[in-house]
């Protein structure tokens, strides 16, 4: 059986293997630089799992002959994307207005995570839902 | 847009997985332009056109 490779899918396993090793490293290593290395690390291995199970989904599907993408799924993402960019625009003013107001000491890294926890449900839910309506 | 799709499908006696390979989109696109919840690219309603032998407007009906 021949298993045909594109250069994107290629692209995409090599940055994932890249990520998972960057995110052992950290983890083994524990640069002093870092302040959380187990977390950053394991964040790192994570993002590269996710990149290599993607990319050998995608190789899978082409070789079965599966259309993956077409202009309806990029019409949802693309209604997707916008709508969880304009609710995050939205919460990062208030929370500017909010840190200005207080003067609120509060420490960037739960922030940024609690931002990103909620860009990456926003825009699931969004695709989800848009899904069902197209 | 109003649609007769499933029309001209089961005049070439196809099915939605068939004619989505044709058209190079999934057969969900398919499904949701036949229940008129999606309205395709001008591109894929030529390629439709073409594919059936008939205009655009034999197949689409656009209402204001």
């Amino acid at each position: 059986m021949v298993i045909k490779v594109q250069t994107k899918d290629t692209g995409v396993l090599i940055t994932g293997f890249f990520i998972s090793l960057i995110g052992i490293g950290i983890h083994i290593f524990e640069p002093g630089w870092i302040i959380n290395p187990s977390g950053t690390g394991g964040a790192f291995v994570g993002a590269g799992i996710v990149l290599i199970g993607l990319g050998i989904r995608s190789i899978r599907l082409k070789n079965k002959g599966t259309i993956v993408e077409d202009e309806r799924i990029f019409y949802i993402a693309e209604k997707a994307s916008h709508k969880t960019l304009t609710i995050l625009i939205i919460l990062q003013g208030i929370l500017m207005a909010f840190l200005g107001i207080t003067a609120f000491d509060i420490q960037a890294y739960p922030i940024v995570s609690l931002l990103f926890a909620i860009t990456v449900l926003t825009y699931v839910g969004f695709y989800h839902w848009y899904k069902r309506r197209f | 847009m109003k649609n007769n799709l499933k029309v001209w499908r089961a005049k070439k006696d196809i099915t939605q997985e068939q004619l989505a390979n044709e058209m190079e989109v999934t057969r969900q696109t398919i499904n949701a332009i036949e229940r008129g919840k999606y309205d395709p690219s001008i591109t894929l309603a030529f390629k439709m056109a073409r594919f059936f032998e008939c205009s655009i407007e034999d197949i689409f009906l656009y209402e204001e």
